[in-house]
Order: structure tokens, then C-alpha cells, then sequence
């Protein structure tokens, strides 16, 4: 380097400046970052960017394509070069890492996928480099990220550091706007909106598959030390020290359940009665499925955007009736009376026996295939109705079906009872080891939901699980006497041989 | 040559980026002042009154007003009224050192003036959690600046880094109905307009200078201004709605 | 080499296990795991049985053990494991699951020589994409990236980004929507049968491809009859596929 040549010596000035100015704020551990890999193609990245991400993102990276509209949340808008998942301080750019991360493991909890299934590791260096020329600010250019934040060392996960992060969670008031319970059903969590103005809620930390930055611990740790740019989410980098910060991901994460999916509801047959209260015992023993939900996108009105992506299912049943919870997460409770719907959750059941396989149409059946449709209401309950197609329905009395239900700590838990058999032969029983077929609606009466623009499931089962036989227990355990006597005989066969000759 | 010419252009674009902080502080000797009111023609739109959901026991109850065109005597206060372009003046004083306060729910000042790059005191002296959130506004775009949430009382440290504008939007996630602006000063020649829309620069070294009138929420106006030496030199702006 | 023989086998019979059951995707019901996992334990006896060294080295081992030239230990753990192994299989095999119904599907069920579209008969047998008439790859490019945006607008949730049937609601429905990425899907069939499926949707199926469970809306109700063709031009580019055709099923080539 030629110290003479004035522009060196500016550059030089200037970059001291910069890393004086960043490293007098920054109280938190850093560390360079890292280099990037592979160098800029500009017209590969450009080409693959129009493939694969204008869609959603616009061609000129506003977040502007075709799709934009329908998607929650919108697809990020590139010209202001603010990013979500970074590790970097709040207000600075991310790193080439940080976005190749995004590209590669997508965000859960929105439409960006993975794209480490389709495209290469080169051609997603190539989508880093051009989303970082989408920015009309400039300023990767200007400010390219010299500095990361230093996310390693993270403490063993022990019950009293989870302790601890609950009192952290308490002390630090994260409940003001995640709710005591996590599920994102604080005094500050209506209304929120992002930089751009959209509609944005804080996630809810029981469902570990919606965290934008990833589940695991460090990416918690990091979520809370550089905060969610673009969001209302905040750097605590200053504020919460960092052995607590490790503590409040410990109890994050041990609020984080995972996702159980299947076709089948089991429920368990209980002695005596069925449980009323939603938070009986009884209830835990049931076990939860989770319901995968998408929006109602097969009829007009269609909706795209469904508040509500699961909803739990569990099931019990005793010799007279069966009863199924519906249970929910709901950060803002909606009685109608707020000039907005009320919340509501439906079961669909075919309303006549079928022969083979046959069900009515998924979505409220069809003129010859009726289902007999369950709607409780957060203000009126419930109302039973009749559908043959969507278009067309007639009540029907409650005939001995009850549904009670209530709203705690950002959750909904609604118990749905019938008897086991039906009014008349043609219609659908209950009884142990059936498959019974069922669908479930759901509607968050806050983001405007009602009618056709609700979240839906396909067909799944309830089975009245039977006592297992005790056949079941038999066979093994004779076999296996059997083969422990075979094997003992041999041995001794085998032994008086080998003495024998001897 | 061509390579001298590259780097005698390179080294020029590189000043001029840098010119933006090239104000030279120090004594000056026999300066003027500016002096005048920034006024407000017509009636000034009713303030917003939102609700205060929240921490009432520290934040208070009821509605808070939230006044975006403060209006007395037909004067307009917290614009900010600034010199443009200057090299060299006075030293930058508090401006230097500048400090919001969240206070009762409330930020302190409304309109705050800080120096372009200078790190900023964000004090919370409240019970409770606020969750500072500045913006840079470019036009009619809206960029975060820093996002940082204070659970306890006690002071943070937080750049005033501007990317290309002066005016920056301060909001409390915690608390919708908190607001404050701030602008970024490229030189210590800026000030806020007081109750009833009068303000003064002083220590201004002899000259003609640009100024500026800016209101968040009103818009810019310019004049012309000519300095002398020991006098006070008096200009005057007036907005409408 | 007959030594080794036993620890190979089981070696075999192992991968050959993990292989099926965790490297295929969707997973193959059991009952398919169980068939080949028996032929494939006949396959390695018979092997093994076929050469008599080969097979005296297979039984080494095991008579090792019963006649006691190991340690006790080691004879105590085979001899306990094998009926344990036994028990654990039977239960297995008779403990009930309660996992969801067999329900035979027809993925690709026989296209009706007529169906009706917008009020009119249309006949499947002669119907062709209109849009590709006249050749002009300029055009056709064009009308394409106009079918793209109709995906990106109608399709994308499920059928995915990347045109793999992964969207972000494919979870949610059974069966999962159709990847078009896959040589099983779109590109063993003919434009005018996407055409019909497209058109009339999952109530468009016959009976034995359960047309009560697709999620696939009656898309005629919702697009005009050129973006439909649109959108077939973008999915055929879009996933690097090519529709068959006559002329191809027949010999000839057409592109």
C-alpha cells in the first residue's frame, strides 16, 4: 500500500472512524465477520433472483410481486436494507452469512421456503450478492457489516437457568406484549405494526415451528441480543445482561412445544363420566393432535391469509358419549363486540353413514353427501346446522349435542359432547374401534374473519380407542417362553455332545 | 497520469462524502445572531387524543394529546430552525450530548436536536418497560434506526446514525400513544422554535447564509439571510395548513 | 472370508432395513416394509445356504455361543435377546395402531372422453393448448411469464415456489398437492388432461380418486379458459418439464 496516494489515506481515516464509532456504542461481545465465500456473478444473480424471488419480492426487491398481497407475513421489501434475522446490532446490516442463512433455511411461519432444497450453494451466494444490490439506500456499499455479535459458549439448559429466564421474562416484562403464558396475548399486542405499516403480532412462544429465526437456543439468544429490525421487536443487547439473556432462551425454549401432526384423533375411554372442566386431568392423559390448517382458498370469498395455522384436538369417550376439545391459541380474544366477528371453531362430521370410503365434499359437503356441522360461537355457542355444499344449509335442534368453552391465558379450550348413538340408523354413530371422519373450521374473529374466510382442514378420523385385548399381551410372551425353552434345550443338547466324546 | 486522474477524482468523491461532517468548531470572534419566528396561518389541526391502556399507575389515565401543530399567538412551536451550509463556527455545545428522557410515559424534549452521528442518552426514569424506536424519515418512507427495549430505569447509549436524512420519529412499542421528534444536525447552527414560535441563533460568524424552517409535519421553508458582525439579523418563516 | 459371513449378513439385512424404512420418501406402509424385508432375509439365507463352508461359517458364531466357547456374558445376551427380539416382533405385529384407514387412491385416474367447461362439452381426446399455435417463441415466452404471475396468484400456496407441491398450505391437505417437479406428474401427461384437472378441480374426480378429499378448487370458477392455458404453459417451464404429446407416445417428435 502506497501511504503517499491520498485516497488510500481517506479510506484508511474513514474505516477507523467507523469501527471507533461502532465499537464506542457497542457494549456487547464481537467478533469480524466472516468472509464470504464465493464472488459476485452478477447476471446469474439476477437471473436467478427474477426465477425464483421476484414473485414475492418484486423485480426491484419492494417487496412488491404478484404474490405479495396474499402472504402473512408480506415478503420483505429489500431497498431499505433492513432484515429481520441478523447478527448484527439493532439498526445495522446483515451480514452475507446472515442472508444466506434466510435464503437457505427460509423463515418458518411464512411462505418463504428453504431454498437449500432446490437451489445450489452457489446460486444461493449469487440470490446473497444481488438482493444486496436491491438496495436502493445504498448502503452495503457504504456500511458493509464489519462487526457480528458473538453467539457461542451457550450454558447447559438446567432447571434452575430456566428458572431463572422466568424471572428474567417477569423482570424484564417480555409478558407486556408475549403474554404470561408466551402465547402472544399481552396488553400490547394488539394493533402493532411494522416499518412499513402492516399489521405485525408477537409470536407466540409456544409454538416452536413459527419462530422466524429458527428454535434453537442460540437462535433465541440471538433473536433477543439484535432484535428484529423492521419489527417492534427490540434489541435487549444493553439492557438484559448476557447470562440472563442466555437464561430468558432457556425459558423461551422450554415454553416451545413441538408440533404433533397425524389423520387420526384417539380418544381414551374414561370410567364415569366426562370431564366438564377444560383443564381436568383427564384431558392430559387424552394426549393433543395437532391439526394442520390453510386458508379457505377453494371457494369464493377465498382467503389467504388464515390467522390460525393448527388447531389441537383431543378426545375421550365412556360407555354413553364422547366428548372432543378443540383447543387454540388466540393472542386477542374477539366477542363480537368490538365492531369486529366473534371467534369461532366448527366440526364437521358426515351426518349419514357411508359406504366404503365415501365422504361429502370436504369443504360443508355436497347436495347428495350432507355433513352435520358444529359452530360454537365466543358469543352466542352453539348452533347445529346442516350443510349440503356451502350454499346450502338448515338448522338443525342440538339433539343432545353440547359445546361449552372459554378463553384463559391466550388460549381457547372448547369441549364439543354427543352421545355415542345416533337418533336413527341412517345416521352417524360413535362407536369404539370406527373410524369416524371429521374436519375441523377455526376463525379469529380480530383479523376479520367470519363466513367463508376461516382456516380449514381436510378429512381426519376420530376412533374411540378400544381397551386393548389381552391377546395382545399373550402371544409375545408365550413366543417368547417358547424360543428361551427351544434355545435351552439346544444348549443342552449341545453340551452332553461336546462331553460325550470327550 | 491517468491512474493521478483516477485518484485525484476518487479522492474528490471521497471529500465530498465526507464534507457532510467536515464542520470545523471553534471561538468565533465577532458574530451575529438570528432572530425571528417561525408563524402559523390559519387554525391548526385539533390534536390526536389517544387512549392510555396501559401502566396507568405511571402513564396516567385517561387520554393523552398528542399535539402535532403547537400553535400560540400564531406562532409555531418545535419547528427547527437551521443554517445549511457552514463550515466553521462555534463549538457544538449540548447538542453534542444529547439525552431523551421517557418520563411519566412522556419523552423529554418533543423535539429534540442532535448532532448527525453523535451517540444519544436514551434515560428511561419509569417503572416501566419502554421500548424506544427511532426512524429515519426519507421522504415519505419510514427506516428504523435503532429498536431497543428498556425493561428497567437507567441510561442507554444509542448512534444518531442517519443515513440520508435529518428528520428521525421517536415511538414507544410499549406505548402507542408516546411520540417525539428529533433532527440531525450537520452543524450546531440548529434550534428549536419556543412557545409561541420565536428562536435564536447566536454566534454566527459574518455572512450570507441559507436557512431553514422544518416542521415534521408542515414541511420546509427557506430564506436568505445576511450576518453582521455584532448585529442580529432577523428572519422570519411562516406555514400554513 | 467365510468368517466374516454371520456379521455380514446381518450387516446386509440391517442397511438393507434402515434403507427402506428411512430412506424412502413419503415412508412405505409397513405391511410393503414387512414383504420386502422377507424376501430379502429368504434372499440372504438361501445365499448363505447355497455353499456349505459358507454356510458352516454363517452357523460359527452362533454355535459358538451354545456351546459355550465364549463368555458367559456374552452367551447370557444372545441367548436373552432372541426371545425378547421374538416377543417384541409379535407384539408388534399384533398390538393394534389405530393409524389412519387404507384408502385406495387412483393418482392419475382415467380422463373422461367429455367434460364440460363453462356450460360447453369439451372433448379431451382432440383438445389442445390453443397458445402454442404459431410457434412464435417470443410470444410464447411472453404468455408464460403471464401464467407465472396466475400461479403466483392462484397456485403457489400449494403447489410451491419451486413447483414441488410444497407450499405453505400443502401440510394441511391429504393428499398433498401434485409436485410438478416430479417425472411422475405433469410431464407424463398431456396439456389437455392438465387441462381437465385444472378446469374442474378435485369435484371434477371420479369416485376411486376420492374427489371428496382434494383440495383443488373447481378452477373454471375462478379463470378465464386462456389464463388456465396460460398457467399450464408456466408450470411445464416453470418445473423444466415437457407436456407428452401423440406425436412423442407415438415415435415421432414434435419440439
Amino acid at each position: 500500500m502506497n501511504p503517499t496516494n491520498p485516497f488510500t489515506h481517506i479510506l484508511l481515516t474513514l474505516s477507523l472512524a467507523v469501527f471507533c464509532s461502532g465499537a464506542a456504542v457497542a457494549k456487547v461481545s464481537t467478533e469480524p465477520v466472516k468472509p464470504t465465500p464465493v464472488a459476485a456473478n452478477p447476471e446469474a444473480g439476477k437471473r436467478l433472483y427474477e426465477n425464483n424471488c421476484a414473485q414475492c419480492h418484486g423485480a426491484d426487491g419492494k417487496g412488491d410481486g404478484p404474490a405479495a398481497d396474499f402472504v402473512y407475513p408480506r415478503p420483505r421489501d429489500f431497498s431499505l436494507a433492513l432484515f429481520k434475522v441478523r447478527t448484527t446490532l439493532s439498526g445495522q446490516l446483515p451480514t452475507d452469512h446472515d442472508l444466506f442463512k434466510a435464503i437457505s433455511k427460509g423463515l418458518p411461519g411464512t411462505s418463504m421456503p428453504a431454498w437449500e432444497k432446490f437451489l445450489s450453494e452457489e446460486e444461493r451466494w449469487q440470490l446473497v450478492h444481488h438482493v444486496k444490490t436491491l438496495d436502493t439506500m445504498g448502503l452495503f456499499k457504504e456500511e458493509p457489516p464489519k462487526e457480528q455479535v458473538v453467539i457461542s459458549n451457550p450454558p447447559k439448559v438446567t432447571d434452575e437457568l430456566v428458572k431463572h429466564g422466568a424471572k428474567v421474562f417477569q423482570d424484564k416484562k417480555c409478558w407486556q406484549c408475549h403474554g404470561q403464558s408466551g402465547r402472544g396475548d399481552g396488553p400490547s399486542a394488539e394493533g402493532m405494526k411494522d416499518d412499513w405499516g402492516q399489521p405485525i403480532r408477537p409470536v407466540n412462544f409456544t409454538k416452536s415451528w413459527t419462530f422466524r429465526g429458527g428454535s434453537n437456543l442460540e437462535d433465541i439468544y440471538r433473536t433477543f441480543t439484535t432484535g428484529f429490525d423492521g419489527t417492534p421487536m427490540p434489541s435487549f443487547a444493553e439492557t438484559i445482561k448476557e447470562d440472563d439473556r442466555w437464561a430468558l432462551a432457556a425459558y423461551v425454549k422450554s415454553l416451545a412445544r413441538e408440533i404433533k401432526t397425524g389423520q387420526v384423533v384417539k380418544a381414551k375411554h374414561v370410567a364415569g363420566d366426562l370431564p366438564k372442566d377444560p383443564y381436568d386431568k383427564a384431558w392430559e392423559q387424552a394426549g393433543q393432535l395437532d391439526v394442520l390448517l390453510a386458508g379457505q382458498i377453494v371457494l369464493e370469498p377465498r382467503w389467504f391469509k388464515p390467522a390460525h395455522d393448527t388447531v389441537g384436538v383431543r378426545a375421550l369417550y365412556n360407555e354413553r358419549e364422547a366428548a372432543i376439545m378443540m383447543v387454540w391459541d388466540d393472542g386477542t380474544q374477539s366477542k363480537g363486540d368490538n365492531g369486529k366477528p366473534a371467534d369461532q371453531v366448527a366440526l364437521q362430521w358426515p351426518q349419514e353413514k357411508a359406504a366404503g370410503n365415501e365422504k361429502p365434499y370436504f369443504v360443508l359437503g355436497d347436495r347428495q353427501n350432507p355433513v352435520d356441522y358444529w359452530r360454537w360461537n365466543a358469543a352466542q355457542g352453539l348452533a347445529r346446522q346442516i350443510f349440503q355444499g356451502y350454499d346450502k344449509a338448515a338448522p338443525h335442534g342440538a339433539d343432545g349435542v353440547v359445546a361449552e368453552g372459554g378463553y384463559k391465558d391466550g388460549q381457547y379450550r372448547v369441549i364439543f359432547r354427543r352421545p355415542l348413538s345416533a337418533k336413527s340408523d341412517k345416521e352417524l354413530s360413535f362407536a369404539p374401534g370406527a373410524y369416524v371422519p371429521v374436519a375441523f373450521h377455526l376463525w379469529d374473529g380480530n383479523q376479520g374473519e367470519e363466513g367463508m374466510k376461516m382456516a380449514i382442514s381436510t378429512w381426519h378420523y376420530l376412533l374411540l380407542e378400544p381397551p386393548t385385548p389381552v391377546t395382545v399381551y399373550l402371544w409375545p410372551l408365550g413366543i417368547g417362553f417358547l424360543a428361551l425353552g427351544g434355545e435351552l434345550a439346544l444348549l443342552r443338547r449341545l453340551r452332553l455332545r461336546r462331553k460325550s466324546p470327550s | 497520469m491517468k491512474k493521478l486522474i483516477i485518484s485525484a477524482v476518487a479522492a474528490g468523491a471521497a471529500l465530498l462524502a465526507v464534507g457532510v461532517h467536515a464542520y470545523e468548531a471553534g471561538a468565533v470572534g465577532d458574530g451575529g445572531k438570528i432572530t425571528g419566528k417561525v408563524s402559523f396561518k390559519g387554525a391548526a389541526p385539533a390534536p390526536k387524543s389517544l387512549p392510555i391502556t396501559k401502566d396507568n399507575a405511571v402513564c396516567g389515565s385517561g387520554n393523552r394529546e398528542v399535539v402535532e401543530v403547537a400553535v400560540k399567538d400564531g406562532g409555531l412551536k418545535n419547528a427547527v430552525v437551521y443554517i445549511t451550509k457552514i463550515d466553521k463556527g462555534k463549538a457544538w455545545g449540548d447538542v453534542e450530548k444529547p439525552v431523551i428522557d421517557q418520563k411519566g410515559c412522556r419523552f423529554g424534549p418533543d423535539m429534540l436536536i442532535v448532532k448527525k452521528d453523535a451517540d444519544l442518552t436514551v434515560r428511561n426514569s419509569d417503572p416501566v418497560l419502554h421500548n424506544i424506536h427511532s426512524y429515519e424519515i426519507i421522504g415519505s418512507v419510514r427506516r428504523t434506526m435503532f429498536n431497543v427495549g428498556q425493561p428497567d430505569k437507567g441510561d442507554i447509549k444509542q448512534p444518531v446514525k442517519v443515513r440520508r436524512a435529518n428528520a428521525i420519529k421517536i415511538e414507544c412499542d410499549a406505548h402507542d400513544f408516546m411520540h417525539a421528534w428529533a433532527f440531525a444536525a450537520d452543524n450546531p447552527y440548529a434550534v428549536s422554535t419556543a412557545d409561541g414560535g420565536s428562536f435564536t441563533l447566536d454566534n454566527v460568524p459574518a455572512g450570507t447564509y441559507e436557512v431553514k424552517a422544518w416542521h415534521p409535519v408542515l414541511g420546509e421553508k427557506v430564506a436568505t439571510v445576511t450576518v453582521k458582525g455584532g448585529a442580529a439579523a432577523n428572519a422570519a418563516f411562516e406555514f400554513s395548513k | 472370508m467365510a468368517k466374516w459371513t454371520f456379521p455380514l449378513s446381518l450387516g446386509l439385512w440391517l442397511a438393507a432395513f434402515a434403507g427402506l424404512k428411512f430412506g424412502i420418501r413419503p415412508p412405505i406402509p409397513a405391511s410393503v416394509l414387512m414383504i420386502y424385508m422377507m424376501l430379502i432375509s429368504v434372499g440372504i439365507l438361501v445365499f448363505v445356504a447355497a455353499d456349505e463352508k459358507r454356510f458352516r461359517g454363517f452357523l460359527a458364531p452362533l454355535k459358538a455361543v451354545f456351546e459355550g466357547r465364549v463368555s458367559t456374558v456374552v452367551q447370557i445376551l444372545v441367548i436373552g435377546a432372541i426371545p425378547l427380539l421374538l416377543a417384541g416382533g409379535v407384539y408388534l405385529r399384533i398390538a393394534p395402531d389405530y393409524d389412519s384407514p387404507f384408502e385406495p387412491r387412483v393418482v392419475h385416474p382415467e380422463p373422461p372422453s367429455q367434460f364440460v367447461f363453462k356450460g360447453q362439452r369439451i372433448d379431451q381426446l382432440t383438445l389442445k393448448n390453443p397458445l402454442r399455435e404459431g410457434g412464435d417463441a417470443a410470444k410464447l415466452a411472453k404468455l408464460t411469464n403471464e401464467g407465472k404471475t396466475i400461479y403466483y396468484q392462484n397456485c403457489f400456496y400449494c403447489h410451491g415456489d419451486a413447483l414441488a407441491g410444497d407450499g405453505h398450505f400443502s401440510q394441511a391437505f391429504h393428499p398433498i398437492p401434485a409436485n410438478f417437479r416430479d417425472v411422475g406428474t405433469i410431464s407424463m401427461l398431456q396439456e389437455s388432461y392438465v387441462f381437465w384437472r385444472v378446469s374442474t378441480g378435485g369435484p371434477g374426480l371420479p369416485k376411486g380418486a376420492t374427489p371428496w378429499n382434494s383440495a383443488m378448487p373447481v378452477w373454471q370458477n375462478i379463470l378465464t379458459e386462456e389464463e388456465i392455458w396460460k398457467v399450464i404453459l408456466f408450470i411445464y417451464t416453470g418445473s423444466g418439464s415437457t407436456p407428452r404429446t401423440w406425436e412423442e407416445a407415438s415415435g415421432g417428435t414434435k419440439h
